[in-house]
């Protein structure tokens, strides 16, 4: 069975669809089923609640196989800085939601927090539901020293994505929702399998159709391999460590 | 592919779970994509849309056939689009169930009647939405009375909250056409929308829900079966619109039970679409 390294799934409820991931427990036991042996996880109150809570209680949940992710937020006075939350150093990549938390990753004040990041050599995911591919572009081209994983690419992106990819090599993309027809099969072939990494999106998307996706691929079982797992654990050795 | 042989459905859901993890096709025969499409689309760019293309991917997920509807048909031109299907079918003979399309703007009683009067076809679809007509719209009934009498399937595209497909026109669909078997594109589209088409599907004997879509998950997969019944509820990718693969991977790790997963994945299509060509039935 090949080995999966999840870079994108929370634990938790959502407001608007049933979950089976409510718990760290029901997560691990979803993901045992799909060969998922690490992950990079959030709860998912840090997406959809308050950013500072939602980092409280992902320290809190993201154990064992599940590794931390911390969702940056601008501090305003009278804020704790996200750099001095318990979780900032135990965090194994850095998240932002600027759409969904109503602030602008691009503005001055967020300086230093990207200075933090590239500082600790820690990726940063981004969703193209929080910043446009414009936006992508402007952000890598002035942070090449930052790796921006992006997720959520969706099935209508190739003619938006391979300019911006070609230009940024700092840019990598996740499987999560890359629901393209042969669409992985097509990244490999013109961007590489080095710049793909898997993530599921769970519990926005569904963890078994992102296995599959790869699983039922073109692609050879080395290729396949790279993809779900080697990529990841080369950008960040943390997750190999529990992957093993 | 040939007709599926009589199996046991025993241990079924953790053979194709085992299957999936060995990168093997799914050991099942017959299974039907009940929702697929054929070509190029003009919002976004698609890898080898074509059909033997589609026939590569098939053989890799084991599916055996899938009903496709051309892309140029639903988008722009139905007769056009409608002969590209047809030779599809003919370039890979029992690997695809043609549906015609009918579009209320463009000659839909000649279409309609062309469809029903051509045996290689085994369905129709419409697509309310990009055609901006409502599915219980006049521009539409003459293909729910034609496919009524004619017996045969309207796959349509559903959406809750759509001016054009929302649940409650399907509703109306089925209470004026009791005989039609409606297959629920996306089965509404959205959480609520698979609420709101379990409903019918309980309510309304012909009414069947096709599972594919970008926010449907595991978890909603389970509700609309448990909520609907197996024996209504389809599985369809989209694709290549969309990657087959994902609404394949989901109905297969869903935690359906055996039986379910015969249900979604080869029975109730078969039992919508046959086995055998019209022709060979009449």
């Amino acid at each position: 069975m090949i080995p999966y390294v999840d870079l994108d799934c929370q634990v938790g409820m959502l407001v608007d669809a049933p979950v089976d991931t409510a718990t760290p427990a029901d997560l691990t036991t979803r993901q045992a089923r799909l060969g998922i042996v690490a992950a990079a996880c959030a709860a998912t109150s840090a997406w959809w609640h308050d950013p500072a809570t939602g980092n409280a209680e992902t320290h809190r949940l993201a154990v064992g196989h599940l590794r931390p992710t911390v969702m940056l937020h601008p501090s305003l006075p009278g804020e704790q800085p996200v750099t001095a939350e318990p979780i900032w150093a135990d965090a194994v990549l850095a998240t932002a939601a600027p759409g969904r938390h109503g602030w602008d990753l691009t503005d001055p004040s967020a300086v230093p927090l990207l200075d933090a990041l590239e500082e600790m050599a820690r990726p940063l995911l981004l969703s193209t539901e929080d910043l446009d591919w414009p936006g992508l572009d402007r952000l890598a081209g002035a942070r090449p020293a930052l790796t921006v994983l992006v997720t959520d690419i969706g099935y209508r992106a190739l003619r938006r994505l391979v300019p911006v990819l070609h230009r940024r090599p700092n840019l990598l993309a996740l499987t999560t929702n890359f629901a393209t027809h042969e669409g992985i099969e097509w990244f490999v072939e013109h961007l590489g399998a080095d710049r793909l990494l898997f993530g599921s999106g769970t519990p926005r998307h569904d963890p078994g159709a992102a296995v599959a996706r790869l699983q039922w691929s073109g692609l050879d079982d080395a290729t396949v391999r790279q993809i779900a797992h080697d990529n990841a654990v080369r950008l960040i050795p943390a997750l190999g460590e529990v992957a093993r | 592919m040939n007709t599926p042989a009589p199996e046991s459905t025993a241990g079924l859901a953790a053979r194709l779970l085992a299957a999936l993890h060995e990168r093997r096709p799914l050991p099942l025969p017959g299974i039907v994509d009940a929702h697929a499409h054929l070509g190029p689309y003009s919002l976004f760019h698609i890898p080898r849309p074509d059909a033997a293309a589609m026939v590569e991917v098939m053989d890799r997920t084991g599916v055996a056939r899938a009903a496709i509807a051309a892309d140029r048909a639903i988008q722009l031109e139905a007769y056009r689009g409608n002969e590209e299907v047809l030779q599809a079918d003919a370039d890979h003979p029992g690997r695809f169930l043609p549906l015609g399309v009918v579009n209320p703007w463009q000659e839909p009683d000649q279409v309609t009647a062309a469809i029903v009067a051509d045996p290689r076809f085994r369905g129709v679809k419409v697509h309310p939405d990009l055609a901006r007509h409502p599915l219980n719209g006049p521009g539409y009934e003459v293909v729910h009375a034609a496919a009524e009498a004619a017996g045969l399937p309207v796959l349509t595209h559903t959406w809750q909250d759509s001016p054009y497909s929302r649940p409650e026109f399907v509703d109306d669909l089925a209470t004026r056409h009791p005989g039609l078997t409606i297959v629920m594109g996306h089965a509404g589209g959205t959480p609520s929308g698979f609420r709101a088409a379990a409903a019918l599907a309980r309510r309304h004997r012909g009414v069947h829900l096709e599972v594919c879509g970008s926010v449907i998950t595991g978890p909603a997969l389970l509700d609309l079966v448990n909520r609907a019944g197996a024996d209504r509820v389809l599985f369809g990718s989209d694709f290549p619109f969309i990657d087959q693969r994902l609404s394949l991977g989901r109905v297969v790790t869903a935690g359906l039970s055996d039986a379910a997963l015969r249900a979604v994945l080869v029975d109730n299509a078969v039992r919508i679409h046959g086995t055998a060509s019209r022709k060979e039935q009449r």
